[in-house]
């Protein structure tokens, strides 16, 4: 299964950061095979729809899966309709984030958490 | 016909203050109530409502039957609102900016731009007064729309008293767009000061002629003088900070009404304003 974990540096020792769409990276784990690539999450710094538009990179990874200690309801609802869940995990690294969500310890979100931030235009 | 915005900067200096007490005094004014975020001068002019209008932005819509779920949609909106979703596009709404770079992108021709609500202007008379207020549904990433028309209707009004957002983003620049004269109503302390700078520069880039009010006026206006005296912008007005004005406005009374006092200055700033406004229309801009 491919995982995406909001990180904040680009190796699997960097800490899970805590925000969804402003996250700087997103590093995807195959979790059979432990394989793993780190993303540049371009829309970390947009003033609106942060949040909207790093779901659709996650959905175009072919991630099933995300890891975050935040998300919001842009993000929530894009997440619920393309069927991918979502996982929190906070003050961590992201390879510890990986095998407690192997171990299946890792509690899913099921609503936003945040109310969403507004965006100047 | 003139247009006199109200704006400020920094929220809670007192524009709805200064703008309601104004209106009261000057002879056939229309009140103008653009802060569509929170507009409150309804509080303090008890209008009856005459007619409410709708006012819509466009958002996208797709046919079906024609999306080939490409997602250059996607891809070309800035603000996240088309989601690909690879069996179908999701529309966020609420991020639409109504840029329409998706129905110009569209290679199949499937999106057109609807209709939606995003909130509506009323008009009503307080008592002699017109009122017009502009009101944005919580939520709504920008309420410029209902401003614009509002604009439209201030063309006909042979003198407007516009109530602006505070800031100096876009509603504020739209708000006071095309405005004779703009009064800036600050307060002397170092976070009044600050946003008066930014809205000054504003109205300075938009090239109206502009003055400013002190409220809640005391001991530190002296940093209110000194930056106005250097960039020549004449102070209209000294409102003092009065718990008695605190305690009329939270009952939601115009005190212009209440105490002669305070209807003398009121008056006193309406004729000032008045002359500016001759002068600047006479070509004399000395002031």
């Amino acid at each position: 299964m491919r995982v995406a974990i909001s990180s904040t540096g680009t190796d699997i020792d960097s800490i899970v950061d805590e925000r969804f769409g402003r996250a700087r990276y997103f590093i995807i784990v195959d979790t059979e095979t432990g394989e793993h690539e780190a993303i540049d999450n371009e829309a970390y710094q947009l003033s609106g729809g942060a949040g909207a538009k790093t779901a659709q990179m996650i959905i175009e990874k072919g991630s099933e899966a995300v890891i975050s200690s935040n998300i919001g309801p842009n993000a929530m609802d894009v997440m619920e309709k393309a069927g991918i869940r979502v996982y929190r995990a906070y003050n961590m690294s992201v390879k510890e984030a990986v095998d407690l969500f192997n171990k299946g310890l890792l509690q899913e979100i099921l609503q936003p958490t945040s109310k969403g931030h507004h965006g100047g235009i | 016909m003139a247009k006199i915005s109200i704006l400020s900067g920094k929220g809670g200096t007192g524009k709805t203050f200064a703008s309601t007490n104004l209106v009261r005094v000057l002879p056939n004014a229309t009140y103008i109530d653009c802060d569509i975020e929170e507009p409150n001068g309804r509080i303090f002019l008890n209008p009856i409502i005459e007619d409410i209008s709708d006012v819509y932005t466009k958002v996208p819509l797709i046919d079906d039957n024609r999306c080939e779920r490409c997602g250059i949609c996607s891809k070309v909106c800035r603000f996240g609102a088309l989601i690909n979703l690879g069996r179908e596009i999701l529309i966020l709404d609420h991020l639409c900016h109504s840029c329409e770079a998706c129905y110009e992108m569209c290679p199949m021709n499937a999106i057109t731009m609807a209709n939606r609500k995003i909130g509506e202007i009323s008009t009503g008379v307080s008592r002699g007064i017109d009122f017009i207020e502009g009101r944005l549904n919580p939520g709504e990433p920008s309420g410029v729309p209902i401003i614009k028309q509002i604009n439209i209707l201030i063309k006909s009004i042979e003198l407007s008293i516009v109530d602006s957002p505070p800031g100096t983003s876009c509603s504020v620049v739209n708000t006071i767009e095309d405005s004779d004269l703009c009064i800036l109503v600050t307060e002397p302390t170092p976070f009044g000061l600050h946003d008066l700078k930014l809205a000054v520069e504003l109205v300075k880039e938009m090239d109206i002629p502009m003055a400013v009010i002190i409220n809640k006026s005391g001991s530190d206006n002296q940093i209110i003088y000194n930056y106005c005296m250097k960039n020549d912008i004449k102070v209209l007005m000294e409102i003092p900070y009065d718990k008695k004005i605190a305690e009329l406005y939270s009952r939601g009374t115009l005190i212009a009404e209440a105490d002669s006092t305070y209807e003398k200055m009121f008056v006193d700033l309406a004729e000032k304003i008045l002359e500016l406004i001759e002068n600047e229309a006479a070509g004399n801009s000395e002031w």
